[in-house]
């Protein structure tokens, strides 16, 4: 095929998206910072994405991709939808900006979850989210873009309780057995209490104690055990902190 | 800055003088100087302190020596009040002998954000000297002082600042000069007259008839001696009564003529040599007396000296030296020669007509001594006991009785910090000049043969504790700052080294046994000497001295006292200090020192009456401050001073609730939300209606509920539940908010809610603690039940009475934390068509949903009675079933609780919302099958599933933001109101009301403005306002902001709304931008595009 200069169009800015399929490769021409945006929705203009709506076996060459493949690959010729799972599912080259609101977000992220599981011993309060993102980076502890937020917080936490002042936040939780499980109960679950708040044997045995929220499984399997399912316990407060404000005097 | 002159002798000559001034209280004055921000108050302070030879006569005026801070001295404005004790030689007219007067003298600020230091100051003194620039007139904060001064009971006398400006910078004549002046005397006048009709009509209000009593009005008049016309600058001050003088020898006229006529329409007839009161007669010339005779003096002086001619620089000097001669003045022929005219003229002018002379002989003659003041201030010292005037206390403070029988009374008006090394050194210098004085033998002229002897004693004492410093000294950082307390004695002898009772500001002596007392031993005192502080052995009534080593006993105010409580009465704290208004977080740039801020910000608080700091549930420190600049200098203190680390400030956080409207949202936006929230959530439509219609007093929620409900199922597919939300009526959230704490007492104490119906208290310790919870979960009922009640009137009967009925039978938590404002009802009982396997038999339930029926309870006597039974049986086994479904109930309340303590608009706390479980369907064979469950235990499944059931049944009813609300009172000029409203409507605020104050034409407008729009606010409406707008703000309560977070524009009308510029929903719908801001904060998902025009990107290629 003879390329003729004139037609040429010279395309800027591009990210191409690439998917393989059946051992064929198809790529798409789109803007950079925009295939994220169409991915996690907030962009749904597909032309806002799309340079040139057509698909092609080779961006940079110019060379569309053939439309006996895209039937065979793809069972529809109809171009956009093929652009549409393209975008979807191929891989493309992340920008910097979208790399970069990317892990900042993750980093709030994290810093939240952290801030919100954790308390100053000394305020016994939860740290603010500015705290626990310096905490972070005193710690050197560096965000990875693939494992989950909530994973690295629970990273980062196990890593800040070695520092002497902060604490991941104790569970409150209530626990309800018949009386003659009590004494039984209590040495079974003394490994897990961090303190007990308030105890009462008249009646049911029931208990206000606080554990650390990573052994809640044992905790309830523990209870159910010993009670013969008899006891139960309720979650009063995922994380035990002080409440209210107060006045520094 | 310049260095300060310091003569050595002075200390000496004058402590000793003032050491035993303190004892005769016909002798003290105490006062402060009051004005507006600029008008030369702490210049004038300079003038007198360089009159006792502190500070070079010279630098008066310039150095502002009582601004002892940097950025006081950098910005010009004083910051605290600070005080010096100086004494005056006065010379008395009629025995014609000097007298020695101890002059305690306080300066303030004048800017309106320190107006707590004013307030500090007032409690301290006896006397104001209110100064006024004649140029600028009377100010906003010229209005507040002197109002400020009334309510403290504090005597003022008037000075008119910077009469040099009149002549030097305007230009004016003497005679235009005098009208000026005039005029500002009316304006400072009709204050006071305002003030005096007031009260008067205060009084009126009290008592019906009003005794119309001999109006003690007191105003400022020349002729009387209580007004001076002053220029700090030039050092010099003059009162009409010292000019009477002059020309009653002069003229030979009776001085108490002159005095008289030299202010005001009077005229010298200089044929007749009579002062008449018609100009006519005298011609075209007439001018007032005032006029001709001092200003016309002063004038000439002025332009005879400033005047720029061209003569030769001897022709200069000559005219100098004819002016110097005429007045018959002594000056140094280098002063005359100087080559600055302005410099010349200082010499001058402070050598005829001294500024420190005049002023502290007016303070002498026109304000009280400690013991009249005191006496006339009874009542606002103790406001408490108005007709209760035969106390010993009462006796002793109103007459400043200082024999040493008489009960110590002492006011403590703030804790200020001093570098610790100036505590020392003063110690040193005070034993120096004490070894001095044992040099010469005898001390200075006026100690007598008393304080002799017990000077001696002191020196062994003091010489011991010197050794101790010297050592301490060595081991301390010289920059190290301690706290000191400003205090004021009213009666008896305070002894250093005594022991004294303390009673915080919140002593209250009607409750003996209250913790706010302490016993503290006083181990220094000094005398307060501006930068500087002499250590003195003891003091005695009315005098203004500060304590060493109360640094942990009292916060900001107290009283001392040596009776003990029960005996003694505290005095009123100070009058309505103003509330800090300007917030900000803060965070230690390194978070190991957050508890070195920490104590920093308590000292701070402490050293600041009008400083608030505190730490909150979230974690946040918070400090408040009456203003912008008033943190900005509490924020330098801390840094500098009490905390010593590097703070990080930021706007404290605002925290936002969620909650529904009813309103469900449209169909498209809910579908991309519920992909968002959980995959695995149905929608099921809501067939409520022919239901409805067939029983509408089935205690079934649906018929509340106007839009889909929402399906789940756990992960193991055994548990299946549907759930609905909607609002709660408003009353009845706004009932179990107010009551949390009660509820709490019900739920969180593990003490069997049995106690609780069977009324029953056992152990005797926990009577009275119990009682108290009791009452107060009493009141929560019966909140309660008026907001039933008010639901019942606004909605009908009806739906109350449903509402009754649905809470008492189905409720099962409130959440979250298991107290807040949102409720959860299980499912209905026998419910029809879905054969409900699951039904909680309500006696099964646990404790906590017990209690909150119990709460809520409605009386229903049968179920009471069967309730009291089926405790008793409580030793019955439990089926397997039962305790599944105990498990299953408390797996749901628990997801309850995440789901509330975090909506899923921005993981805020959810408001008023009612979650109303409409079915839980087990498969029981499914759950019999399952060996080992993949996927944990069943209980952990359940909370999981159920909170996201719980999200998206909120994200289904239309979910809102709310936010917090202040109530905002501002007082402000009519000048400024315009701005003022122009201001708040673009800061959405809302006016609720505007009063004119009668009589001073000020209005109180109230208004409710969102927290978030009030960071900047009081800084900018001052700015707006010139400063004539003053703010306060307190929290008041939650607003829903009425517009779906989630609207989109779509009809043609509404996209015309939106401006064309930014078509995009999240600028222009205001709840939008707030979820965004906040979701943006937490680090959560925000829907915003990174890029908004593709085409629109920089080209970065390089290569074309």
């Amino acid at each position: 095929m003879l390329k003729q200069p004139v037609t040429q169009v010279r395309l800027t800015n591009v990210i191409v998206v690439r998917l393989k399929k059946n051992g064929k490769r198809f790529e798409i021409a789109c803007y950079r910072n925009k295939v994220l945006s169409w991915r996690n929705g907030t962009e749904k203009d597909l032309d806002e994405v799309l340079q040139v709506e057509n698909v092609f076996s080779n961006v940079s060459k110019g060379i569309v991709a053939n439309k006996k493949d895209l039937m065979e690959c793809f069972q529809t010729t109809d171009i956009r939808k093929i652009c549409v799972e393209i975008l979807n599912k191929g891989e493309l080259q992340i920008s910097d900006k979208e790399r970069n609101t990317v892990y900042e977000s993750l980093v709030h992220e994290i810093a939240t979850i952290v801030a919100n599981k954790c308390i100053d011993l000394e305020t016994n309060r939860p740290l603010t989210v500015a705290r626990a993102e310096k905490e972070m980076k005193n710690i050197h502890f560096s965000v990875a873009p693939k494992k989950s937020a909530k994973q690295q917080a629970l990273e980062v936490i196990r890593k800040l309780e070695e520092k002497n002042h902060i604490r991941r936040a104790s569970m409150r939780i209530k626990i309800q057995a018949p009386l003659k499980y009590a004494e039984q109960l209590k040495q079974r679950l003394q490994r897990y209490i961090t303190s007990i708040e308030s105890e009462d044997t008249e009646g049911n045995f029931k208990a206000v104690i606080l554990i650390d929220p990573g052994s809640y499984r044992e905790v309830d399997d523990t209870v159910k055990e010993e009670t013969n399912r008899e006891g139960f316990f309720e979650v009063l407060s995922l994380a035990a902190v002080e409440e209210g404000e107060k006045r520094l005097d | 800055m310049a260095k300060l002159h310091r003569p050595s002798s002075f200390s000496s000559s004058s402590t000793v003088s003032l050491t035993s001034l303190q004892c005769q209280v016909e002798r003290i004055r105490n006062f402060c100087f009051l004005a507006h921000v600029d008008h030369g108050k702490t210049a004038l302070t300079d003038s007198l302190i360089s009159r006792n030879g502190v500070i070079s006569q010279r630098l008066a005026g310039k150095i502002r020596y009582l601004d002892s801070r940097e950025d006081e001295q950098l910005r010009g404005i004083t910051m605290k009040s600070s005080a010096i004790s100086l004494c005056h030689p006065y010379r008395n007219q009629e025995s014609n002998s000097v007298d020695y007067y101890l002059m305690n003298l306080i300066d303030s600020p004048g800017h309106v954000d320190f107006s707590g230091e004013v307030l500090c100051a007032l409690s301290m003194v006896d006397g104001a000297i209110v100064v006024v620039d004649v140029v600028e007139g009377v100010c906003s904060q010229t209005h507040t002082v002197l109002q400020l001064a009334a309510e403290a009971g504090v005597r003022p006398v008037l000075v008119l600042n910077k009469m040099d400006r009149l002549f030097v910078e305007l230009k004016l004549s003497p005679l235009e000069a005098y009208q000026r002046i005039a005029r500002v005397l009316e304006q400072v006048n009709v204050i006071l007259g305002i003030q005096e009709a007031e009260k008067q009509l205060e009084d009126a209000e009290i008592a019906e008839e009003s005794t119309n009593d001999e109006a003690s009005e007191y105003s400022f008049a020349p002729e009387t001696g209580n007004v001076a016309f002053a220029s700090a600058i030039d050092g010099w001050a003059f009162r009409v009564g010292d000019f009477a003088a002059i020309y009653a020898e002069k003229f030979k006229m009776k001085e108490r003529v002159l005095r008289k006529t030299l202010w005001g329409e009077y005229y010298y007839h200089p044929k007749q040599k009579r002062i008449v009161r018609k100009p006519d007669s005298i011609g075209k010339n007439a001018r007032p007396m005032f006029v001709q005779f001092i200003l016309e003096n002063i004038w000439t002086v002025y332009q005879q000296v400033l005047s720029e001619d061209s003569a030769s620089f001897e022709d200069v000097i000559e005219r100098r030296k004819r002016i110097v001669d005429k007045l018959g003045l002594d000056l140094a022929a280098r002063e005359l020669r100087h080559k600055e005219p302005r410099m010349a003229l200082q010499a001058m002018m402070s050598r005829w007509l001294p500024a420190a002379d005049c002023l502290l002989d007016m303070v002498v003659e026109m304000l009280p001594d400690p013991a009249t003041a005191q006496r006339e201030r009874l009542d606002v010292l103790f406001p408490s006991e108005k007709n209760n005037h035969n106390d010993i206390i009462y006796q002793a403070v109103s007459r400043c009785d200082n024999s040493p029988n008489a009960p110590v009374m002492i006011y403590i008006s703030k804790m200020f910090s001093v570098p610790l090394h100036s505590l020392n050194s003063s110690l040193q210098r005070s034993i120096e000049h004490r070894r001095e004085l044992a040099h010469r033998g005898g001390g200075g002229d006026v100690t007598n043969k008393n304080n002799n002897c017990t000077e001696h004693k002191e020196e062994s004492t003091i010489a011991m504790t010197t050794k101790k410093t010297s050592a301490e000294q060595q081991l301390e950082e010289t920059k190290k700052e301690t706290l000191l307390a400003f205090a004021r004695i009213f009666s008896g002898t305070l002894e250093a080294n005594s022991v004294l009772f303390v009673y915080g500001p919140r002593y209250d002596p009607k409750y003996l046994e209250h913790s706010c007392v302490d016993q503290v031993e006083i181990s220094r005192l000094f005398l307060l000497m501006g930068r500087d502080f002499i250590e003195i052995p003891r003091i005695s009534a009315g005098n203004v001295f500060g304590i060493y080593g109360l640094e942990n006993v009292i916060f900001k105010t107290a009283t001392i006292s040596s009776l003990p409580p029960g005996e003694c009465i505290p005095f009123a704290p100070l009058k309505n200090p103003p509330a800090p208004v300007v917030r900000v977080a803060m965070e230690p740039k390194y978070p190991e020192q957050l508890s070195q801020l920490k104590k920093g910000l308590r000292l701070l608080s402490q050293s600041d009456p009008c400083v608030e700091t505190y730490i909150t549930e979230s974690g946040e420190l918070i400090l408040a401050g009456a203003g912008e600049l008033h943190l900005e200098r509490c924020l330098k203190d801390l840094r500098e001073i009490f905390a010593r680390v590097e703070i990080e400030v930021s706007p404290p956080l605002v925290y936002f609730k969620e909650t529904v409207s009813g309103i469900p949202p449209n169909e498209s936006v809910l579908s991309s939300l519920l992909q968002e929230e959980s995959a695995t959530v149905v929608i099921v439509p809501n067939n409520c209606s022919h239901e409805e219609k067939r029983n509408t007093t089935n205690n079934k929620a649906s018929h509340f509920i106007k839009h889909p409900l929402v399906e789940e199922v756990t992960s193991n597919g055994v548990v299946k539940l549907r759930v609905g939300a909607f609002p709660l009526p408003k009353p009845l959230a706004e009932a179990l908010e107010c009551s949390s704490d009660a509820i709490r007492s019900l739920f969180l104490t593990s003490s069997s809610v049995a106690g609780w119906f069977q009324q029953s208290v056992r152990s005797n310790t926990q009577r009275v603690s119990k009682h108290a919870a009791e009452t107060s979960i009493q009141e929560a009922k019966k909140r309660i039940q008026r907001a039933i009640e008010e639901i019942a009137s606004t909605e009908g009967e009806q739906v109350a009475a449903s509402w009754k009925r649905m809470l008492c039978s189905r409720a099962w938590s409130l959440g979250p934390r298991r107290i807040g404002p949102n409720i959860l009802l299980g499912p209905p009982k026998g419910g029809e068509e879905d054969k409900n396997w699951f039904s909680l038999d309500r006696r099964r339930l646990p404790d906590g949903a017990l209690a909150l029926q119990y709460l809520l309870d409605i009386q229903d006597d049968e179920e009471e009675e069967e309730k009291r039974q089926s405790l008793d049986e409580k030793d019955e086994e439990d089926g397997w079933e039962t305790r599944l479904a105990i498990e299953l109930h408390n797996s749901i309340v628990s997801g309850f609780q995440v789901a509330t303590s975090s909506g899923p608009l921005c993981e805020e706390p959810m408001y008023g919302v009612c979650f109303s479980i409409e079915q839980i369907v087990v498969d029981l064979p499914r759950l019999v099958s399952i060996q080992v469950d993949p996927y944990g235990p069943l209980s952990g499944q359940v909370i999981s599933a159920s909170k996201d059931v719980f999200r998206v049944a909120f994200l289904c009813a239309g979910p809102r933001l709310m936010e917090p609300i202040f109530h905002c009172d501002i007082q402000v000029y009519q000048d400024a109101l315009g701005p003022m409203y122009g201001l708040l409507s673009k800061r959405r605020g809302k006016v609720v009301n505007a009063d004119m104050k009668e009589g001073i034409g000020f209005f109180v407008v109230s208004a409710y403005l969102p927290v978030v729009e009030s960071f900047a606010f009081v800084d900018i409406l001052r700015k707006e306002t010139s400063g004539s707008a003053s703010p306060q703000m307190i929290f008041s309560h939650w607003e829903v902001i009425d517009k779906d977070p989630f609207w989109m524009p779509t009809t043609e009308e509404e996209l015309e709304e939106l401006s064309l510029e930014d078509t995009t929903a999240s600028r222009n719908n205001l709840a939008r931008k707030l979820v965004d801001q906040i979701r943006r904060r937490k680090g959560l998902k925000v829907e915003q595009k990174l890029v908004e025009k593709a085409e629109r990107q920089r080209n970065l290629s390089r290569k074309k």
